[in-house]
């Protein structure tokens, strides 16, 4: 065979009728190249390449370090299609052979070359996804699964995901089929998280716990603090009203400013109790914190949280309070009792007192902790409160929670039915239960005795369940060889000895962890109505299908165009679509880095220790592309708009004015500001930064990547990464420059460092700055930062912003740079098309991809590239609707 | 066209030579098949790791209250650096340790509770939304467990229950610290009932039932695919072929005669007054449990700050060990400190010379056993968790140095870790927040 071809070569060579050899060629690669396995370029291509690319580009010159001659005999593969596309696309621009050379190539030579090369290549695409589809088949990644054993079990915060192992990115996302790989360790993480899973499901016991209403004083939780470290003061104040309780002080010393031991807790006046309320003058830093620890969720499930609180503020010398001044962002957590701390909330309290109602969902024996997240966040040894004034300090007065839940809507829960149906529950003695007791044994607090289904007839039992469990489960109908198996694991436990109950959690472990379970759906060409279903939901909600998609699936009814625009409109509606919206955004804007660089503890003290910034940052970006969604904004206001989705803290972060409390919500932006879009979002600028220093290299090469989609090459080896100094004595643009001298560095970086440049007017966490920040020269700045710690930075050289963006202009700032990198929307938008094609299908986006992109653009150019448009147009094409 | 100026030679000559290579079949290479390379590279991988063949170790022990850095710290560094006051106390090994300053855990603080995260590094477990993650014993014996008996041993003196542990699983779930020698004694060397090991059989095989089940599964599904899915599902049958035989090889295991040992049944000392004899008894308990190859994975946590006014020599200390810690540069706390501190080096000393002396084929038991011994306090009076003390004896690396790094700017002591794991022919350059192998540390 391969002889053949090489024979073929031959003759190909020394044919000169291009014409002929055009549909030679073309023969050649529809016979030969169908395994993919016979070299990719024909003679004529050959011929070209000869006389015009390979003086320079052999494997000898190298130039640009691009070997076309090591290409030449071999088959496609990933590394070859993207060298020849690459040729293809220069040429077609005109860009290559280089203006300068002066044997150029003429007109038709060039264009018959291109098209014979966009004749081959997609030609041997169309052929591999004719025989293998466009997507190679893959397992959920973790988050799928964690959402789809969610939704099966009816338990929306099962903690799936962090006990899987990481799964690997591939064209900057994960959910491509070449890198979703699977070993033994993810087998056995399968296996062990679902078993977790399903008995966390099982009914803890025979009745639903009682649904009361029930409040808890903040004064009657043990202890806020255990004792003072050092001399400085730790402190939680009783008050009634704004009126600071002097005689509950629990060290008995009427002087307050001396150590002093206020106990919270455990004291009150008879007929103060009610009234009564703790001021807590510091944001939660273990050991002073408020925790609701009297409450502790009795079973998983929904419950309703009341927080009764209000703001003060507190003299200096800490002898009296007085009404607040301020609204007081609080956050509310889930906490157990190791210490692990889940978010569930954010709200406010104002001067006023007020009573804020949250519904959550909770783990059984998880607690509450709130949390003042604007105090001071003070750390041991000394520490000195940030928010002080001369007058006095701002605290927040907790009052109260009231819980009332659980909030069930049936018991056993839907999970545990879907599970054992009606199969009757008997309680048992933990010591006297089967061996799959839950660990709780040992715990004390834990329960004496569990909860077990009692079949009279298991056999029928088996069957019944299991079919309806695997039937939800698994996103088509499965086959009756595969009920039977999982079948016949229940029956072999049984016969091994094993209880009811545990033999049929053996069984939907097995399902949990087959490959009908993990793996997507679809054979070659177009998707049935299930693989449609799947494809859809993973894509809009991240998760399996529902109840609505699958019956639309069933019918076939889905595959009709209109059908399927309704339902791409219903999915994006429902809250399920910030599945969506996060899962994308932290793998297209990285936003799952958002904590991989901490700020630096010298330069930027006012960061330390503030969730509250950081969990914002985070949102502020999921908000605002859920608000594009809801809008169809078009892909310019992904650089630019007239509004920002913040809170208080993010407005004073971005200095704009007039913006209180915790919530987020869409504010207009004075004009000409420089936020509005994502480019000037503190999350990007956050994670396009390490903490200490900003690099406009780093930055703009995001930019290119991630916004525009221009894929820059890595730097040649040995070139070594140009650093910022924070001594102050230069800038990081001054290094810079040193380099962009040099022609073979500028070659690149030309298009690079320009959008780096632009965004060197925001630090390692986005806020706008003049100068740079050093430790070495510079004017000092004072000051105490939110962790309680003095710090010292000095301000150092001035910022510079400037550039040129080749082929539009200069810009002075990121003002000017926005302006024109609005000059091309469709850039954008052609970017975000890509990115979302391989969000969706698990695919690169291919060669052959570009007239289904081409279409998407052209469909949407009316909404001027409107975000939910673009889904619309996206789910409705060719690409999106094949295997 | 213009060709008159055209470099003709220079292109025939770039024809000519590709041509001659055509034609001597150089630049012919066969396609390796999309199918091949994952599973093929993987395989090789493992056999890599493999290769050395000799068993790896490791015993990790936190004192959550530190050393007094003062008296720890080596003032020089390098090869020849001269060993501070309580190394002293540890000079007969100084070939066989490394000691090391100037390192921390990146981002990890908030005072005491980073003992939960010393061998997990995830960062500010005082923080508001902290989940811990793997601790590098589990992340170990994921790869190595079956190799013994037991996978891993989580040890502890004087825990607090319920708050702390070194151990920790993937999914940030605490692994409780067994704090009764003679409980983990029994275990590993005395044979369990009957019922018992049935017990432990059935469960594995039923297990074994449920990978059987779905790679039957598989199987089918293979069937009907095209060739590049019918890979990615081969990869996921292999995947569970792999378990099915960790799981066989652990069964095996219950079928075996546990190992014997001369040594008696450890006694418990009922008051966490006895701290130091508890510290001793642990010691030569992971000393046996690696002689007998029981297991090859142990943490141990000496929770100090839950510990009492502690014995030392034979008689009380006058203050509660975390009270002391606190001590303001009272010259009699600090002296009362340093006889503690001295204590622990002096276990340490014995512990490393009893590993020196136990031989296993050709080598010391300390060849094969890297011992870790540090805290995540730097500094226990001001609760700083930068500049944490830290040794590492055995393990076949080459020792008899102090690697100092910088005090101000300290350097990721997960890249110790990282070292750690590929000692143990564990195939990664990640661990938590390392950046890659520990600097300066060079195997043996």
């Amino acid at each position: 065979m391969i002889l053949l071809t090489r024979a073929h070569y031959f003759v190909m060579r020394f044919v000169p009728n291009p014409r002929f050899s055009f549909a030679f060629a073309l023969c050649g690669v529809i016979a030969l190249c169908a395994r993919g396995t016979e070299p990719a370029i024909t003679a004529p291509s050959i011929d070209f390449l000869d006389r015009h690319c390979l003086l320079c580009h052999d494997a000898v010159e190298r130039k640009g370090n691009l070997n076309l001659e090591s290409f030449l005999e071999k088959p496609f593969d990933a590394e070859a299609l993207l060298v020849w596309t690459k040729v293809h696309d220069r040429v077609s621009a005109g860009e290559m052979p280089p203006k300068k050379r002066k044997r150029r190539p003429a007109a038709d030579e060039s264009a018959s070359f291109v098209d014979g090369l966009a004749t081959a290549i997609s030609t041997f695409e169309s052929d591999k996804i004719a025989r293998q589809g466009r997507s190679l088949k893959r397992r959920l990644n973790r988050y799928e699964y964690e959402n789809a054993v969610r939704d099966l079990l009816g338990n929306p915060i099962l903690s799936i995901r962090d006990s899987l192992p990481e799964d690997t990115v591939a064209y900057g996302f994960n959910k491509v089929g070449e890198a979703l790989d699977v070993s033994h360790v993810q087998i056995a993480r399968y296996l062990g998280a679902a078993d977790d899973a399903l008995r966390q499901t099982i009914a803890p016991r025979l009745e639903a716990p009682p649904s009361e209403t029930r409040r808890y004083y903040t004064w009657q939780q043990g202890r806020g603090f255990v004792k003072s470290i050092g001399p400085q003061l730790r402190k939680t104040f009783p008050v009634v009203g704004v009126d600071l309780q002097v005689d509950l002080v629990a060290s008995g010393n009427p002087d307050l400013e001396s150590k002093s031991h206020l106990n919270l807790g455990e004291h009150s006046v008879p007929g103060r109790e009610e009234l009564e309320a703790v001021v807590m003058l510091q944001s939660t830093y273990e050991p002073a914190h408020v925790r609701f620890e009297r409450f502790r969720a009795p079973v998983t499930a929904l419950y309703r949280l009341r927080l009764s609180g209000y703001g003060v503020w507190m003299s200096p010398d800490y002898k009296q309070t007085s009404r607040g001044r301020t609204v007081e962002p609080v956050s509310i957590y889930a906490s157990t009792i190791t210490r692990n701390l889940r978010k569930l909330a954010d709200f406010d309290f104002n001067p006023d007192p007020s009573v804020q109602e949250v519904e959550v969902w909770l783990r059984a024996g998880e607690t509450i902790q709130p949390d003042a997240v604007r105090l001071v966040r003070s750390r041991p040894p000394d520490f000195k409160n940030p928010l002080q004034e001369a007058d006095g300090m701002p605290g927040v007065a907790f009052q109260w929670m009231e819980v009332d839940g659980p909030l069930l809507d049936q018991w056993p829960t839907a999970g545990h039915r879907l599970l054992f149906g009606d199969i009757p529950l008997r309680e048992v003695p933990l010591a006297a239960a089967s061996e799959s007791q839950p660990a709780a044994a040992k715990d004390k607090r834990g329960p004496t005795t569990r909860i077990e289904v009692v079949s009279s007839d298991p056999t029928a039992d088996a069957d019944r369940l299991m079919r309806g469990f695997v039937a939800k489960a698994f996103r088509r109908v499965p086959n009756e060889a595969e009920i039977q198996s999982f079948l016949a694991l229940v029956h072999r436990a049984r016969d091994a000895g094993f209880s009811f109950q545990d033999a049929m959690i053996a069984g939907y472990t097995a399902v949990l962890a087959s490959p009908g379970f993990l793996y997507f759906q679809g054979e070659p060409g177009r998707l049935d109505g299930s693989g449609l279903a799947e494809r859809l939901a993973f894509f809009l909600w991240n998760s399996p299908p529902d109840d609505t998609l699958r019956a639309l699936a069933a019918d076939g009814s889905l595959l009709e165009p209109k059908v399927l625009r309704a339902q791409v409109d219903r999915l994006l509606d429902d809250p399920k679509a910030m599945r969506f919206v996060e899962a994308f955004l932290d793998y297209w804007l990285d936003l799952r880095e958002i904590d991989s660089s901490s700020p630096d503890g010298n330069l930027y003290p006012e960061y330390q220790l503030d969730e509250h910034l950081a969990e914002s940052l985070e949102k502020e970006t999921q908000l605002t592309f859920a608000e594009f969604l809801r809008r169809d904004l078009g892909a310019a206001a992904f650089v630019d708009t007239d509004f920002a989705v913040i809170n208080g803290r993010l407005a004073d972060h971005y200095g704009i004015p007039d913006v209180e409390g915790a919530l987020l919500r869409p504010v207009a932006l004075p004009a000409d500001h420089v936020r509005g879009g994502f480019l000037t979002q503190g999350s990007v600028l956050k994670v396009t930064a390490n903490g200490t220093t900003t690099s406009p290299v780093l930055r703009g090469v995001w930019i290119m990547e991630k916004i525009l989609g221009h894929h820059i090459p890595p730097p040649p080896p040995g070139v070594g990464a140009v650093e910022s100094d924070t001594r102050g004595a230069t800038t990081i643009r001054e290094e810079l420059a040193k380099h962009s001298t040099q022609e073979s560095c500028n070659a690149c970086h030309r298009t690079i460092d320009p959008p780096g440049f632009a965004l060197e007017s925001f630090d390692v966490m986005g806020a706008w700055r003049d100068q740079y920040r050093s430790v070495g020269e510079g004017t000092p700045v004072a000051g105490a930062g939110h962790h309680g710690q003095k710090f010292i930075y000095k301000l150092a050289q001035p910022v510079d912003a400037s550039g040129t963006v080749e082929g539009v202009g200069e810009f002075t700032d990121i003002r000017g740079f926005k302006q024109a990198l609005l000059k091309d929307p469709e850039r954008i938008a052609r970017n975000l098309t890509e990115q979302f094609l391989v969000y969706a299908t698990g695919a690169p986006v291919r060669f052959s991809d570009r007239p289904a992109v081409n279409r998407i653009l052209e469909q949407t150019r009316a909404s001027r590239h409107g975000l939910r448009s673009l889904l619309h147009a996206l789910v409705q094409s060719e690409p999106f609707l094949i295997k | 066209m213009n060709f008159s100026h055209a470099p003709f030679v220079s292109t025939g000559a770039t024809l000519s030579r590709r041509s001659f290579l055509r034609n001597a079949g150089i630049a012919l290479s066969l396609p390796l098949l999309e199918s091949m390379s994952p599973v093929f590279a993987r395989n090789a991988s493992r056999m890599a790791a493999a290769l050395d063949g000799k068993p790896r170790r490791m015993l990790a022990i936190c004192n959550n209250l530190g050393l007094l850095p003062e008296h720890f710290f080596p003032k020089t560094a390098g090869a020849d650096y001269e060993l501070s006051e309580y190394l002293q106390m540890l000079a007969p090994h100084r070939r066989d340790f490394t000691v090391f300053s100037g390192v921390s855990h990146p981002n990890v603080d908030g005072g005491h509770p980073a003992d939960n995260c010393f061998l997990t590094a995830a960062p500010h477990p005082s923080g508001g939304s902290f989940r811990n993650t793997i601790s590098l014993d589990q992340y170990m014996a994921e790869e190595v467990g079956t190799h013994t008996r037991f996978p891993s041993l989580t040890l502890g003196v004087n825990v607090q229950q319920g708050v702390r542990s070194l151990s920790w699983t993937q999914s940030g779930v605490m692994i409780p610290c067994e704090e009764s020698a003679a409980d983990v004694f029994r275990r590993l060397f005395f044979t369990g009932t009957a019922e018992e090991t049935a017990l432990q059989v059935r469960k594995l095989e039923l297990g074994q039932s449920i990978l059987d089940t779905v790679a039957g599964q598989a199987r089918a599904l293979q069937r009907t695919l095209p060739d590049a899915d019918r890979d990615r599902i081969e990869q996921y049958f292999t995947s569970v072929r792999e378990l099915e035989q960790r799981m066989a090889a652990s069964k095996e295991w219950e079928h075996k005669p546990k190992p014997k040992v001369t040594a008696p049944v450890p006694l418990d000392p009922e008051s966490p007054v006895a701290y130091m004899e508890k510290v001793r008894l642990m010691y030569d308990l992971a000393r046996v449990a690696f002689e007998t190859d029981s297991t090859r994975v142990i943490t141990l946590l000496l929770d100090s700050v839950n510990s009492p006014a502690i014995a030392v020599d034979g008689s009380p200390v006058s203050d509660g060990y975390h009270n002391l810690s606190h001590h303001g540069k009272s010259e009699d706390k600090l002296s009362q400190l340093r006889k503690i501190d001295e204590w622990h080096m002096r276990l340490l000393g014995d512990l490393v010379g009893d590993l020196k002396t136990t031989r296993e084929d050709g080598d010391t038991l300390l060849d094969r056993s890297m011992v870790l011994y540090g805290s995540n306090l730097g500094n226990a009076h001001s609760h700083v968790n930068t500049n944490m003390p830290t040794i590492l004896a055995g393990g076949g690396f080459r020792h008899g140095q102090h690697l100092a790094f910088d005090h101000e700017h300290n350097y990721p002591l997960p890249n110790l870790f990282v070292s750690m794991l590929q000692r143990m022919s564990i195939e990664t350059d990640r661990f938590a927040s390392a950046t890659g192998t520990m600097r300066g540390l060079q195997i043996a």
